[in-house]
């Protein structure tokens, strides 16, 4: 691997992120053929600074399910919810008994949500302060039929790593670490778990008086770690010759469930995207996407595993211009 | 320049004749005159427009123009402010006396910094106050969304029987509910279904989208069309034609309820907020309570915890205690309030306000205020004047124009006959005045037309046992039927209690289609316990309220009585009409006759940022709603815009001869004081006073020798001058001499003195009313002690 071997890229590249003065950019990576061809720190981020994966977490959790379906803990993504967390019986709303596993990854759970993209739901806030997570998910009024309507929201992706619990009978965190993390050797903090037991790292600072960045900034990674499950997704499950997830879940992941419209760019205008399996689907490949410009892109024809990081802020941008211009330019 | 005068030149919007006025500045000002005479087009549509319009565009706020001026100069304006009664505007179902006067967010406050958390539900982490409001997503039950109640479907009632095909869960039961009609054969068509299919037949899919619908077909689901109990009464109601056996079965099969939430208990608030109390109560008990007794426990508190927020709650609620609004409660929704509270409503937060040489314009501020109350609000609104402050108002009543400082009056008659100053000066050079309709009548009280005998009562009567809703006190009342009944009592006594919540459901119960109303059935009136004996001695209720006439905002008084239709059909009719094969509809704003380009409102809105807009006329049809072509059709010379321009009075006139029916109803129109009114003035404009008469009017002309009808009014002369007030009593009399009953629930003396028999609630408001306080002929109230009506009675 030669790095940092193309002055003149990077020197394109400094002033492009000068010029639209993008001060929040940590990090900026890019994979091509296997080869790390680009990799730019700023503000004073080195190769071992980590930084907040966000709701890139979410395509994590997928890549967990789908282990858990590997390893036989659960059968199919067919299956009700309510096998792996009983309060989803029915008892509760008769749409319950009809919530699968799929519907939980592909966002379409149909579970009411009050709030935009992101997680700033004050619902969400509740939730957590119920101390009782599935309980509180599960009174939660049924908006529409599951797998009829795709709203992008926390439940699902709560519900989710609830049941990667319950079926594998580990700690979500120890799960991933062990089935995931470990094979691909990446450096991770342990997850924060509610006191329920609910392992979910995206709150910030929803938990309030629980000072809820700290245990987020433990989910962090740094941006070589980032890559790697971007080359695993891109080598479609293996990893330094060893094959850590089946060929097939890479297939499932990111293969359209539904559209979306999608958040509004810097630009202000609104994009259709499609949406798999908690990753993000486009024209030319997928990616994971956090809130203030996280992301793994992965493009299968081009060989290209690109990845962005930067300081989540209220004024964050998704980046589409600065990947554009990466790839372009690579 | 100072001056201590606000002089307008030439006012000549609607039917004002260029008239000169000048007003005197930190007064009392009344602008009295005969309905229609053009005393809310001087007040509101001059005075206040222009005095909005200046202020609003000197502070940068807001630009706006009026296409055509309405006067030529007005001087002496300062920052004008207006509550009128209107009602349309406030239908926001979520919006509650609570939120409008923002007390529950300071409730919501307090709560949050000085509620007292059940240990149970203590997280130990603060509180916000927006867990306190069932609007906000931090404060709401998840399960109902706020709502505070949830629909259940009894799915094993309707699909217990899998032997059963489609067709048998929809024709045979939910055949009242037409609306699934359509949809159906989109999901039979979907799936590939025929209506025999048995439910067993069906795949997991099938059944899924039979039950809850499917993104493949239009069919929302048998689930969403399950009928609760008062659905399919609703049903019933508009539906005319139904068999017996039906309406049974409607009756005893309900498929689904809406069921208070098991999860917030009703209060839609997430656990925070139920299990959060001060002095033992939580924020919903507390909104839930009168104003009165709100009062009462906030000042309690506030002395024992010496509370800075709770200090404030009681300065506000007090306020709204002493314009008369005790009987309210927080969490009362606001559409539901009549005019008169609404307007109250504001003025309480008028007097908050510390201001002075505000111009406040108020249209007829004692409406619905027992004599009792007139007095404080009165002196309310002096104190306003006293500090500084010019008050205008619209009245009617003695009392109040007996204590302005200077009065206009408007007349001589309504419409076109009206629109000029008859009078203007101070109070006792207006009792001189000869040509005024209204003088007279406050100069000389004997000019109040008293019955000189009242009706012995009949042994017909209806009887209401045990009725115990909101404040009554589980009592017993007998109202005679055949003779006038008025129904009395201080706001929040319980008069509405008695006849809108306990009488009327329990009338419509009994009478169904037979009990005419515009109000929808709310299944918890059903089986309010109360009990009501002598239903077979009417044949017919009809219950005319103040709500508005239709729903949209092109009704008109004209579509609501069905007049339109027939002037629709004539026109039609017309040789030119059908040279060019004009149909009905051609003739209608709302259907194909309307201007593309303003759909048919005349006016288009232009957006102008920051939330505000401008109204231009629309260019296309010229503000006239037709198309051009519409407008040349013409029917002796009139076209159709000309005939919705005309008055009642003037087209009164034209259908002569032309049309029975039309006439008929237009005649009934006049008796009922209407005869001002244009056929085409919309809705919005009209107020609650005016609605009530506009129905009365479409009641009367149906039939004319009917008997044994029961009329239920409330307030049925609100609004109206001396005059006209009369005019109509002499109407209501004529319906009782051909053998009807009518019931009324008022508060002016002059409707109660006329009234047979009188039923008097109190003796105060709130948890102090409920119950029947005095019962008797006007001359048995007067002398009876225990009575507060009876000494204002003539």
């Amino acid at each position: 691997m030669s790095i940092n071997n193309n002055s003149a890229l990077i020197n394109s590249l400094n002033s492009y992120i000068l010029q639209k003065h993008y001060r929040l950019v940590n990090s900026v990576l890019l994979y091509k053929d296997g080869r790390l061809v680009l990799e730019q720190y700023y503000n004073k981020f080195t190769k071992e600074s980590r930084n907040n994966l966000k709701s890139v977490w979410k395509s994590i959790i997928a890549i967990c399910a789908g282990i858990c379906l590997d390893k036989g803990f659960i059968k199919s993504f067919d299956e009700p919810v309510s096998n792996y967390i009983n309060i989803f019986d029915g008892s509760r709303h008769p749409y319950h008994k009809m919530l699968k596993i799929k519907h939980l990854l592909t966002m379409t759970s149909g579970i009411y949500w009050n709030g935009g993209v992101h997680y700033h739901c004050p619902m969400v806030t509740q939730c957590l302060r119920s101390g009782n997570a599935a309980g509180y998910i599960s009174d939660i009024y049924m908006k529409d039929l599951p797998g009829n309507v795709l709203v992008y929201k926390e439940w699902d992706v709560m519900l989710a790593s609830l049941l990667v619990q319950n079926a594998s009978g580990m700690n979500t965190y120890d799960f991933c670490n062990e089935y995931l993390y470990k094979p691909l050797g990446i450096q991770s903090g342990r997850w924060f778990t509610a006191p329920d037991g609910l392992c979910y790292t995206i709150p910030g600072n929803n938990y309030s008086g629980m000072d809820g960045d700290t245990e987020e900034a433990k989910s962090d990674l740094s941006a070589r770690d980032m890559a790697k499950i971007g080359l695993l997704m891109l080598n479609k499950g293996v990893y330094n010759g060893k094959r850590v997830i089946p060929e097939e879940l890479v297939e499932q992941i990111t293969t359209p469930a539904s559209k979306i419209l999608g958040h509004e760019t810097a630009q202000g205008t609104k994009w259709l995207q499609e949406y798999g399996m908690f990753w993000w689907l486009g024209k030319d490949g997928y990616s994971a996407n956090g809130f203030g410009g996280q992301r793994i892109t992965v493009l299968p024809d081009k060989k290209i595993v690109c990845v962005i990081q930067a300081k989540p802020t209220a004024s964050g941008k998704s980046y589409d211009d600065l990947l554009q211009y990466i790839i372009e330019n690579c | 320049m100072k001056t201590n005068q606000i002089k307008i030149k030439n006012a000549h919007i609607h039917n004002l004749k260029n008239i000169d006025v000048t007003i005197p500045k930190e007064k009392l000002t009344v602008i009295t005159g005969v309905s229609g005479s053009g005393k809310s087009s001087l007040a509101f549509d001059t005075l206040y427009e222009e005095g909005k319009r200046r202020y609003l565009m000197f502070s940068d706020t807001q630009f706006g123009m009026d296409s055509v001026p309405s006067f030529d100069t007005i001087t002496g304006l300062s920052p004008t402010v207006a509550a009128s009664q209107c009602t349309i505007r406030q239908s926001n179902p979520r919006s509650t006396v609570g939120t409008r006067t923002k007390l529950s967010a300071v409730l919501a406050m307090l709560f949050a910094s000085y509620g007292e958390k059940d240990p149970l539900y203590d997280d130990g982490l603060p509180l916000s106050m927006e867990m306190f409001q069932r609007n906000s997503a931090k404060g709401m039950c998840a399960r109902c969304i706020g709502k505070g109640h949830t629909r259940i479907v009894y799915e094993d009632k309707i699909y217990g029987d899998m032997e059963q095909g489609i067709g048998d869960i929809l024709e045979g039961r939910f055949s009242i509910i037409s609306t699934w009609h359509n949809k159906i054969n989109d999901y039979l068509k979907a799936f590939n279904l025929s209506l025999d299919t048995k439910l067993k037949d069906l795949t997991e899919e099938q059944f899924i989208a039979l039950k809850y619908g499917s993104p493949k077909t239009k069919f929302a689901g048998v689930n969403f069309f399950a009928p609760t109990e008062s659905s399919t009464l609703e049903s019933l109601q508009n539906k005319k034609k139904i068999s017996r056996r039906q309406e049974l079965f409607a009756f005893t099969q309900a498929y689904a309820k809406e069921a208070v939430c098991p999860k917030c208990k009703g209060t839609g608030l997430g656990v925070q907020g139920m299990y959060t109390t001060i002095s033992g109560k939580n924020i919903t008990e507390l909104e839930n309570m009168y104003i009165s007794d709100l009062l009462q426990f906030m000042e309690n508190y506030a002395a024992k915890s010496n509370n800075i927020l709770a200090r404030e709650i009681c300065i506000k609620l007090r306020c709204m205690a002493d314009v008369g609004l005790y009987h309210l409660s927080l969490s009362r929704s606001v559409p539901t309030l009549s005019g008169g509270e609404i307007q109250r409503l504001f003025l309480a937060s008028y007097i908050i306000a510390e201001m002075n040489s505000i111009i406040f314009v108020f249209d007829e501020p004692t409406i619905g205020l027992h004599e009792l109350e007139k007095g404080k609000l009165i002196s309310i609104i002096k104190n306003l004047v006293e500090r500084g402050n010019t008050v205008i108002a619209v009245e009617h009543d003695a009392n109040f124009i007996n204590n302005a400082d200077y009065i206009i009056d408007m007349g001589p008659g309504a419409g076109i006959r009206g629109g000029e100053k008859i009078f203007e000066g101070e109070y006792k050079e207006f009792l001189k005045c000869s040509t005024s309709k209204t003088a007279p009548f406050l100069a000389d009280k004997n000019r109040f037309k008293t019955r000189s005998s009242t009706r012995t009562a009949t042994n017909r009567k209806l009887v209401i046992e045990g009725a115990d809703i909101h404040n009554l006190k589980n009592i017993t009342v007998s109202i005679p039927l055949g003779i006038m009944a008025g129904i009395a009592g201080v706001s929040g006594s319980g008069k509405s209690s008695l006849v809108s919540d306990t009488l009327v459901p329990k009338l419509k119960e009994a009478l169904r289609d037979k009990c005419v109303s515009d109000e929808t059935y709310n299944p918890g009136d059903i089986i309010c316990s109360a009990r009501l004996r002598g239903v077979q001695n009417i044949k017919k209720c009809i219950v005319i309220d103040q709500k508005p006439i239709g729903r949209s905002i092109t009704s008109c008084p004209a579509t609501y009585t069905g007049i339109y239709d027939r002037i629709r059909k004539l026109f039609a009719e017309t040789e030119i009409a059908k040279d060019y094969g004009y149909s009905a509809g051609m003739f209608s704003v709302n259907s194909e006759g309307g201007c593309r380009v303003c759909h048919g409102q005349g006016v288009i809105n232009y957006h102008i940022g920051m939330g505000n807009s401008i109204e231009v006329k629309c260019e296309a049809c010229g503000g006239a709603g037709f198309l051009p072509e519409v407008m040349e059709v013409e029917l002796d010379g009139m076209n159709i815009k000309d005939i919705l321009d005309m008055t009642i009075d003037e087209a009164a006139i034209f259908f002569k001869d032309k049309d029975r029916i039309i006439c008929n109803i237009l005649k009934t129109m006049q008796r009922v004081g209407m005869g001002y009114i244009t056929l085409g003035q919309k809705t919005p404009t009209i107020s609650g006073g005016e609605s009530q008469r506009i129905k009365l009017a479409k009641e009367l002309s149906k039939g004319r020798n009917a008997k044994d009808i029961l009329y239920i009014l409330d307030e049925p002369t609100t609004g109206l001058s001396f005059y006209d007030s009369q005019k109509l009593m002499d109407l209501l009399q004529e319906l009782v001499d051909t053998g009807n009953s009518v019931i009324v629930t008022e508060h002016d003396p002059y409707v109660l003195s006329n009234c047979d028999y009188i039923i008097e609630l109190g003796k105060g408001g709130g948890s102090d009313g409920g119950n029947v306080i005095a019962a008797g002929t006007p001359e048995e109230l007067k002398n009876n002690e225990n009575s507060i009506i009876g000494g204002y009675l003539f």
